[in-house]
Parts: structure tokens; sequence; C-alpha cells
């Protein structure tokens, strides 16, 4: 595991073609909750992706080790909760409604709360009780239009504290602000009176002085919206950069100078139906880095790597000698994305295809571009974040020793090295996202993350010393509950 | 001037009134989120008259929360689209953000609403039929 791969192309990788479950194909006069009620059964695993309805409060959890009285602050998580309404479950997993969870840590002690993000989709479909809107395809009858993206905001895929709020993101739509304590949903934030309603990425970079940068992707236009906000949420200067690209663009990276928008190699296909469905991988189409100057927002330069897809970037930064790097964590093709349809109707049948790996991407100041790939398979990747843009040794991710439905272990990788530090938190466990919470003295810290305990049933959220993670848990809480997987989260330091 | 004149007299008035002005179009809007500004409407006659922009007529009126209703006057018969907005801001435009979205209460006849994009021409028509005094289309305003 410690070897440090060189793959110069995606050939070298050998993919596998991907194949139809020959399970699902003699199931499919049954719907898709039938289909994963039955499958339940025969795999609890499947757990993690249960409807989940239930807003929650617990005090004093269960207590494994000791968590230390200095660290004091609130992990937030976000993720699809609500999957299922009046016997109706969703297709893909990207489509449930946003539920925000909160773990304080106060004097040793933990305490949860959570609670849906109350959005326009969800006060309306609560009051209902039933899905109003049918955007992938359920055959819903009596549905309402969706006259615009915020009309169908999930709120469902990270969630940042920013000033005295925290903010429940998507990625189509606009950031609904909410309570930091009592998780009250405000509504939505409007930066200003030309951004309403614009698209606002579920993954900002936030500089080493608190400058929050995103991006937004008008997929009908093209047009990339930049977004430069002050630690408080409050904007500063926003701009466009016009792209001929239309798919769905997750995350992005900033270096001390610039702005790398990664287009990867997808084209969409209108008679999709839904959001996930319409988007297809083109191996034909070279994956671009578009490379925009932060002071004025011009596009400087655009390279192309061979065609791949990627969800997550670790950080970027530039030598002095120009040279960009970046990593991320790479896939051969988009079969992971349509995968996540399978798994709402219960099928975890496996591809190797939707296994991710770390990749160092090198851009030369000549042009030239390289890709370093690493062993193992690697998702969520994350950094200390006072390194955000800057040159940084080591990349955080998640990913699984076993198969590749569910993440089992946690890692820290020098991108220098490739020396490995891991955790494998066993085949109990569904891990998820670990984030880092840095100490004043940086590059060194915690890092802390939720796992579910399949046969428990509960979830479980453990802290870990960030330079020595294969001791293994320095303290465990357990809520007495399990909560449902989610996606991203980040910790608010008090 | 005998009978049958003034019949055929009555008659050809009676047409030329209806290809004339004669009905009314009552527009109702189910929704106005506040009592702020004005509504600015207007009312096509045909699709192409639409999709040129060419208005038959243009209206003016105080927004008021709730529902609000207003009419255009002396429409000749045949088939109409109704297009309008909530100028919250008194500025006389509707406004959108960077990407073109509207940012402020839109609307348009026959409670159309577009999805994932602007609504059709055929969802929006409403039909003054020939000889009717009247007719009546709701609008769901957009937010």
């Amino acid at each position: 595991m410690n070897r440090r791969e060189f793959i110069q192309s995606l050939a070298v990788l050998g993919i596998t073609a991907s194949h139809l479950p020959t399970a699902l194909l003699a199931n499919n006069n049954k719907t898709w909750k039938q289909k994963y009620d039955a499958a339940i059964k025969s795999d609890p695993r499947l757990i993690g992706h249960q409807n989940y309805t239930q807003e929650r409060q617990a005090e004093s959890l269960v207590i494994e080790g000791e968590f230390p009285k200095d660290f004091s602050g609130t992990f937030y998580r976000n993720g699809p909760a609500l999957l299922e309404r009046d016997g109706v479950r969703q297709k893909h997993l990207f489509d449930g409604d946003g539920m925000i969870h909160a773990f304080k840590f106060e004097n040793g002690k933990v305490s949860f709360i959570n609670k849906f993000v109350q959005t326009h989709k969800y006060k309306k479909e609560q009051k209902a009780e039933r899905f109003l809107y049918d955007f992938s395809g359920l055959g819903l009858k009596n549905t309402e239009s969706v006259s615009s993206a915020d009309s169908i905001n999930m709120a469902n895929t990270n969630v940042l504290p920013v000033g005295n709020e925290i903010w429940a993101l998507w990625e189509a739509g606009s950031a609904y602000g909410m309570h930091p304590e009592t998780l009250e949903t405000k509504g939505t934030i409007t930066l200003n009176a030309q951004l309403k309603g614009a698209p606002f990425s579920a993954h900002p970079k936030i500089d080493a002085d608190g400058t929050i940068w995103n991006f937004g992707l008008d997929y009908a236009s093209g047009q990339v919206i930049i977004y430069k906000l002050n630690s408080k949420g409050g904007m500063q200067k926003f701009g466009i950069v016009k792209t001929d690209y239309h798919a769905m663009l997750h995350d992005f990276l900033i270096t001390d100078k610039h702005i790398l928008l990664v287009l990867p190699s997808l084209k969409v296909n209108p008679k999709g139906k839904g959001f996930a469905a319409q988007q297809q991988f083109d191996e034909n189409r070279s994956m671009r880095v578009l490379v925009v100057d932060k002071s004025d927002f011009s596009l400087k330069a655009t390279h192309e790597f061979p065609a791949c897809f990627l969800f997550h970037f670790g950080n970027a930064w530039e030598e002095k000698d120009g040279t960009i790097r970046f990593d991320g964590c790479r896939y051969p093709n988009l079969e992971v994305l349509h995968r996540m349809e399978n798994i709402m109707q219960g099928d975890t049948y496996l591809m190797k295809d939707t296994i991710s790996q770390t990749v160092i991407f090198t851009i030369y100041p000549d042009g030239k571009t390289k890709q370093e790939a690493f062993a193992g398979s690697a998702e969520f990747p994350r950094i200390y974040p006072s390194l955000t843009g800057k040159r940084n040794e080591k990349v955080f991710t998640i990913g699984d020793t076993k198969d590749a439905q569910w993440a089992d272990s946690i890692r820290s990788m020098s991108i220098e090295s490739g020396k490995i530090d891991q955790y494998v938190y066993g085949e109990d466990y569904l891990v998820e996202e670990h984030v880092l919470v840095e100490k004043p003295e940086q590059k060194s810290g915690y890092l802390i993350g939720t796992a579910l305990n399949w046969k428990k049933q509960q979830t479980c959220v453990s802290l870990f010393d960030a330079e020595n993670i294969k001791s293994g848990p320095l303290a465990r809480a357990w809520l007495p509950f399990h909560i449902p997987l989610g996606f991203h989260g980040n910790f608010k330091v008090v | 001037m005998n009978i049958k004149n003034l019949i055929n007299t009555t008659i050809a008035l009676g047409l030329i009134s209806l290809n004339t002005y004669a009905a009314n179009l009552n527009v109702t809007i189910d929704n106005v989120n506040s009592n702020d500004g004005k509504i600015l409407a207007q009312v096509f006659k045909g699709e192409d008259k639409y999709k040129t922009g060419k208005p038959e007529s243009s209206i003016i009126v105080p927004a008021k929360k709730g529902e609000n209703n207003f009419l255009f006057q002396n429409l000749s018969a045949g088939e109409y689209a109704v297009r309008l907005f909530h100028d919250i801001n008194d500025n006389n435009d509707l406004d959108t953000n960077v990407f073109g979205m509207p940012t402020e209460g839109y609307g348009f006849s026959n409670q159309a609403v577009g999805n994932f994009g602007p609504p059709k021409y055929k969802d929006m028509v409403v039909v003054i039929s020939k000889g009717a005094e009247s007719a009546d289309t709701k609008v769901k305003m957009i937010y």
C-alpha cells in the first residue's frame, strides 16, 4: 500500500466494462420501495439508506475513551434523509430531503440534535403528505411544476458554519441559512438581488484569512458564477466564467492566485429521467481544467487531462515556477453516480468502476500535464483547513479495504512519500466523511467523523489524533439510535 | 328602412361590434406576496404577437397582498395570452438574477407554469368566444 504508483493514462487502470446486475432485470415489475424493503431483510447494511423522518435530540451520549477537555465545538453533517413519502421511494440517493445532524462537544461531553432543512420543497410536501415534484420519472400524478431550481432545492449535500449561522448547501440553487444551535431554518440566503436563486455549490473553499470562495454552474447557459464572500458570508465580489459545459459540476479548487474549475468528461442526455440519469460519461471528452484569476475572474488558461470523472478534490497549490498541483478522487467513468440508483432499490451489486482513488494532477508551466495515482480506494478527501490553496503534505480520505460499496476505514496519505496512516473500523461499520479540526500550531490536530454500526443499528462519532490515526480513536460517542448515511460536514470550533 | 334591412343592419352592427372591441378579460392573480409596488400586465392576441412581444393592451395596477383582480377591456373574439409581473421595487422592470431568472414574482394566464423553463404558449391560452361578453383567467404568481 505504501508504494507510489505512477499511472500515465487511464488505459493502464484496466477499466472493466460495466454490466447490469441480473437480479435487477428479473425484478423489474416491483416498485423501487418494494425492492428496497425486500433487500434490507437480507442485507441489514442497507439501513444507512432507509427512509428517515425522526427529528431527535440526545443528551450525554455514551462515551468510550475520553474527549479532551479543550476539544470544544460542534460537528455538523448533512445528507439525504427523507427518501419516501406515501409509499413512493425516490430513485436516486441525491434526491432525498436534507437533514442536518449536530454533535456538540463541551467539557468532555457530547450532545446531539438533528433537524430537516425546511426547504420550500420539504415544507410543501410535508403539508401534502406526498411528493409533489417528479423530476426523476417517479410516475407521480398531480405534480407541481418546477419553476426554478430552488423549487426542488433539497439542501442535502453539505453544511458550512458561516458567521452566526450554518448554511445547508445543495449545488444547483440557494444555500439555506439555519440557526447553529436550534437548527431552525431561517430561509434561503440571498447574497444580493442579482444572485437571488443562483446556484451556490456545496463545496465552498475557505482561504486562511477566512475568505469564502464558491462557484455555481448555470446548467442552461454553461456560465459559472464565482463567489467571493467575507468570513461572515457577506458578498465581496462575484464574476462569471463562460464555458460550454452543461453537466454536473460538484467541486472546485483554489490556489493562492487562482480558481480551478475542473470540468469532468460528462455530457448531458436530455432524455434521461432525472438529473443523475441525464449525466453521461463521454470517454472522448478530455477532463478540462480552467485556470481563473482570483483577482479579476479572468480565464488565464485551459488544460486537458485524459477522460475521467471526479466528485471531489482535496487541495490545489502552485509552486514557485508556476506549476499547479491538485489532488482528487478519480473514477474511471460515471458508474458511481448511476450506481446510487441501484443502492436505492437495495441492490448492493459491486462494480469495480465505482472505486475511486487519490490522483495527483500536475500542470507544468509549459502546459504539459501529468497524473499520479495512488493505490487503495479513497473518497471524501480533506486536508488541514489552514493549508487550503497552499502546499499540503497529507490528504485524509475514507475508503474500503474489502469491497467498494461502503467505506470501512480512514487514512491519511503523504502525497510526497505515499506513506499511509490508516485505521480500519471493521466490517460492522459504514464509515462516513472525516474532517480535520486543526490545532492552533497547525499541521496537527484531530480527525473527526461518523460511522454507522449496522449490527448495533447505532451511529457513533469518533475522534482521532490526525497524526496517529492507526492507534484508533482517542474517544468515541454513541448515539442510542442510528442516523442515515450522509454526505459532507464541517466542524465549528468554539 | 324595411324590416329585412333593419335585421341585416342589426346583424351587421352586431358583427362589427363583436369583431372590434366587445369583451372583457377578467384576470385573477392567486397570491401576491405584498402591498409593495405594482402589477404590470400585458395581453397578447395570438402566438405570433406573444412571441414577438406585441401586446394588444397593457395595464398597471397597484399590488395588494393576496388575491388581485383586474380586467382587460374591449377585446375582440380570439385567442389570448396574458403575462404579468409584480414590480415590487417600482422600477418598471422585471428584475432578474445574473442568469436571467426572474427575481420578482411573475405569472401567466391559464395558471401556466414552466417546468424546467418558461411555460409554453399553448398552456397559457385563454379564448374569448364570438359573442361572449367576457372570459376569465387565473394567474399563478411564481416568486
